[in-house]
Parts: structure tokens; sequence; C-alpha cells
């Protein structure tokens, strides 16, 4: 065999194996995605509620680590707060900004928590009309505590008068566009 | 045996350059590898996922008359097929200039010729590109890992990803590539993508200044059209949300904190019949619900909750004579803008977008 043809091989065979390492790799990074996919976290147990404007409950998991059973109170000032806009960049605000996304989460945690322990629910109910009359909260999240309270009532079927909520037309007309 | 040599390599060069192009986009060297695995993941997620409920007013703004996988992942084909990290800078070195062409005799958008650089809240290069070719009188382009990517439209199709995208603040679900994180992400890209469209006035649908009032008054991060990039990332997002089976309360939730912050952003936006019919659904459903509370309930609570019936009814009545004059009723509606692109760019079939996404699902 010529010295030339044995390069060639050479070259051939490492090129080939560098392929198929670097296929393997990104195959089992598809598997590990796919194994992870499941992102239903199981909500921790939540305690006693302690007035109209807070809601308790247990410190979020986050990271799939272990949530630990430490008490959380949510309060309205937790939610995203006008103020708050005040400090953001017009970078910061070409999209949504992560408060206001966090603000999302927070009311998702408090539904979630409600759902399973139905003595909380009530409760639940009266934080998210609050919420959405408080005109210091940023209006999406207003628009989506509106949102929430009209369809909960029906799914935990709690009384809750709403009609005399005050609500604005404009975070009523958002609420309405809200899947 | 020359030629089997020669053949040998190139097949094994091809095959290694291909693994950064996934169902008819391209990602540039800047773009850092977890970052495009999971953009991967979300053009997979998009293509895949099962639309069994399909959201009429997005059916309408993007023109789409199927509203499903493979022709949402070819809205976005056809809108951006070149994707660049963060670190890529539009620089004297980067940029390519070619004197002599002729854009459109098309005006440019309103308050444009004003703008002394692209900022890079516009991530949408190809749409900065081609605006500031136009205004310059110059064809701009990039180099794109040695191919030359001259922006002739808006539909050029060239992105720029930040680090943003990506970031745990952003994340509404603590796996990164979750169901919820790629519509997470969808919902912007489908916002950068509109910026690919339009003509004249409406070229790269710029934003407009939020008004007075507004919670981002003075901020470029409103608009005025029925048919922008806002109103899109949020109806694609809600068409996604709708009809994703595994995601959580809470990531529904936060997904839904960025519906209506993009919503809110839109000015004047009054789509009465809507949000009548909206509350006419809810009304009655409280209404069956608390009749039926109504047995059992104690004399206390029965009080309170004939007074809500009563209001209910009062409402429901008020709701039906809204509806009725609805058409006679004025209000202030955002205008559609005209989306469709001006200049030279090459339309990208469902049937081509389905073949590639094909081809690369299967790699």
């Amino acid at each position: 065999m010529n010295r030339k043809l044995k390069i060639s091989i050479f070259i051939i065979t490492t090129l080939v194996l560098g392929v198929v390492i670097f296929g393997k790799k990104q195959t089992q990074e598809v598997i590990n995605s796919e194994k992870n996919v499941d992102t239903k976290v199981e909500q921790p147990e939540v305690s006693e509620l302690i007035e109209s404007s807070k809601v308790v409950v247990n410190k979020p998991t986050i990271n799939n680590e272990e949530s630990k059973n430490v008490d959380l109170v949510i309060e309205m000032k937790d939610l995203p707060m006008l103020n708050d806009i005040n400090t953001l960049t017009e970078e910061d605000l070409h999209h949504t900004p992560a408060f206001v996304v966090e603000g999302g989460m927070l009311v998702g945690r408090l539904i979630a928590d409600a759902d399973k322990n139905p003595r909380k629910r009530e409760e639940t109910l009266k934080f998210l009309k609050s919420c959405a009359e408080n005109s210091e909260v940023v209006p999406a999240i207003r628009a989506l505590c509106w949102n929430k309270t009209l369809r909960q009532i029906p799914e935990w079927n709690v009384f809750l008068p709403v009609m005399d909520a005050n609500v604005p037309q404009n975070i009523k007309d958002l609420a309405a566009k809200l899947p | 045996m020359k030629l089997l040599t020669t053949l040998a390599l190139a097949s094994t060069l091809t095959s290694a350059f291909a693994a950064q192009e996934f169902g008819g986009m391209k990602f540039h060297s800047s773009v850092p590898q977890d970052q495009i695995y999971s953009l991967k993941n979300d053009l997979r997620y998009l293509y895949k996922h099962a639309t069994t409920k399909s959201d009429s007013e997005f059916s309408k703004v993007s023109e789409l008359k199927v509203v499903d996988g493979p022709n949402m992942h070819n809205w976005l084909v056809n809108r951006f097929k070149y994707i660049v990290g963060e670190s890529f800078e539009l620089s004297d070195s980067s940029v390519l200039v070619k004197a002599g062409y002729k854009f459109p005799s098309t005006p440019l958008p309103a308050g444009f010729e004003a703008v002394q650089e692209v900022k890079t809240v516009m991530t949408n290069i190809g749409g900065a590109l081609y605006l500031m070719g136009k205004r310059e009188n110059v064809l701009l382009g990039i180099n794109f890992d040695g191919e030359k990517i001259f922006a002739t439209s808006p539909r050029t199709g060239l992105l720029q990803v930040g680090e943003g995208l990506f970031l745990k603040d952003f994340q509404v679900a603590p796996n990164a590539n979750a169901p919820a994180n790629s519509i997470s992400r969808l919902g912007t890209l489908f916002h950068e993508a509109r910026h690919s469209d339009g003509n004249g006035r409406s070229t790269g649908f710029t934003h407009d200044i939020c008004p007075e009032l507004h919670p981002y008054q003075g901020h470029a991060a409103c608009e005025k059209s029925a048919n922008g990039s806002y109103t899109i990332g949020a109806l694609s997002q809600r068409q996604l949300i709708q009809n994703c089976t595994s995601c959580t309360q809470q990531e529904k939730s936060a997904l839904t904190a960025k519906v209506a912050d993009s919503f809110h952003r839109i000015i004047n936006y009054d789509s009465r019949k809507e949000d009548i019919t909206y509350y006419i659904v809810n009304f009655k459903e409280l209404k069956a619900t608390y009749e039926k509370m109504l047995p059992t309930a104690s004399e206390e609570n029965k009080k309170a909750i004939q007074a809500e019936l009563v209001k209910i009814n009062e409402a429901l009545t008020i709701l039906a004579q809204m509806d009725a004059k609805l058409e006679s009723t004025k209000g202030v509606k955002p205008s559609i803008l005209n989306a469709a692109p001006e200049g030279i760019w090459t339309p990208v079939s469902l049937s081509t977008s389905r073949a590639q996404m094909e081809r690369s699902l299967k790699k």
C-alpha cells in the first residue's frame, strides 16, 4: 500500500469517527431532553391563610431541587407593580419584562395550590379579585387575575360577588382576550 | 481510487456543516451550541404539536388559512432563514456594501429618516439592513459564514438571537427545553418574524411610542396597527397555549401574563364584539353556578347570591343590547397595515418547508 493511500485512509477514518461520535452526542442530548420534558412539578403543601391580601404558600421549587417546607407569604406587593417599571430600559421593555412573567407564575402557583386544597379556594379567589382591583399592579397581571377569577368561580363552585368589582373596563377588555 | 477518496472526504465534510441547519433555517457560528439546541427543540415542538383548537384571530392576522404545526413553521421560515448570535456585530468588517442597487420607490416608515443607529432592540437584522440600505441608497448585506446575504427585502430573514431569549429569568418552567419554554420563545420568534413584513410606510412593522398614561409611556414599545409584531406575538402564543396539553397551571399563567402584556401594547384596541361575547358567556356560567347553589345555601348566603343574580341579569340585559347595537357603535380601531413585503425575495412553499423539516427530524 503506498504512503499517499495510507494517509488518505487515515484522514477518512478520523473524519468518519468524528461524525459518528458527534452524531451520538446529539442523539444522547435529544434523549436527555425528552426525559426532562415532563414539567408537572409537584406542588408543595400550603399552610394557613393570613388575610385577604396575602396567601401563604411554600417556597416554589426551582431547578428541580426538592422543595423545602418553608412557608412563604405572598402579598400584593410581591406582584409586579407599576413603580417597578421606572427602572427598566427600552431594551428591557421591547419584550415582556421578567418580573411580569414571574408575576404570572405566582398567580399560577396560587391557583394550582388551591386546586389541591379546596379550603384555600375562597381566599385565593378574594386575593385574585383584589389583585384585579389594585391600580398599582401592572395591567397585564390585573387582567390575568380578573380572567382567572371569572374562570375559577364555576370551576371551584365557590361564591364570590364580582359584579361590583372595582375593575376598570380596559382591564376587563384585556382579560377577555386571554386564553 | 483518487475519486473515491475525494467523494468520501466531501460527504463527511458536508454532513459536518449540515448539522447547523435545521428545518429550513441556518445557524451562524456565533450562535452558542446550547442555544442552537433549544431553538431546534422549539421548531420541532412548533412543527409537531397537535392543533385541536384553531384561534380564528390568529388565522386572520397571520393570513394562514390552515393553522397547524407545519403551516405555522412555514410562516416562520418565510420570514427568517438565517440566525446569528449575540456576539455577531454589524461592523465595517462584517457588513457588505453594494452600490448601484435599485430599491422600490416606496416611502420609508415614518420617522425612519432620522434614525442614526440600529439599536439592538431591533433584532430582526434583515429588516434593519434593508431599511438602512434603502435610506442610504446602497445594498447592505453580511457575510454569513462564507455565504453572502444581501438585504434585498425585509424578508431576507436575518435574525439575531440574544442571551436574553434563554435567560432563566424569562423561563416559565425549570427545564429550559420544556414545551412551555418553547412556547415562550416561539412567541418572541413570531414577534420578530413580523418585522420581516410590510412595504412602504409599513416596512418592518416598526414600533410606536407608547402614549401618556401607558405604563411604558415614552418608549418605542407599543403599536398602533392591528396586525403588528405585538399582536402576532400575542396571538401565536395564545394559539400555542390553547393547544398545550403538558403545560401546568403555573406555566400557562406565566405565558398568559406575556400574552396580556403584548395585547396591552396595542393602542386603542377595540374588539367590542369579542369582549361582549366573552362576558355574555362568562356571566351566563356564573348565573348557572349560583342558581345551582341556591337550594342548599344558608339563609345568609341565599340573600347574597340572590342579590348577585339580580346584578348578573342586569348586566346580561345590557350586554345583549350592546351586542344588538354593535354595528352602529363608534369605536376607534387600529388599522390593519399591508403586510405584503416589498423588494426581491424567494418564498418557501409549504411542501418545501415540510421536506426541510422532515429531513432535519430524521437526522
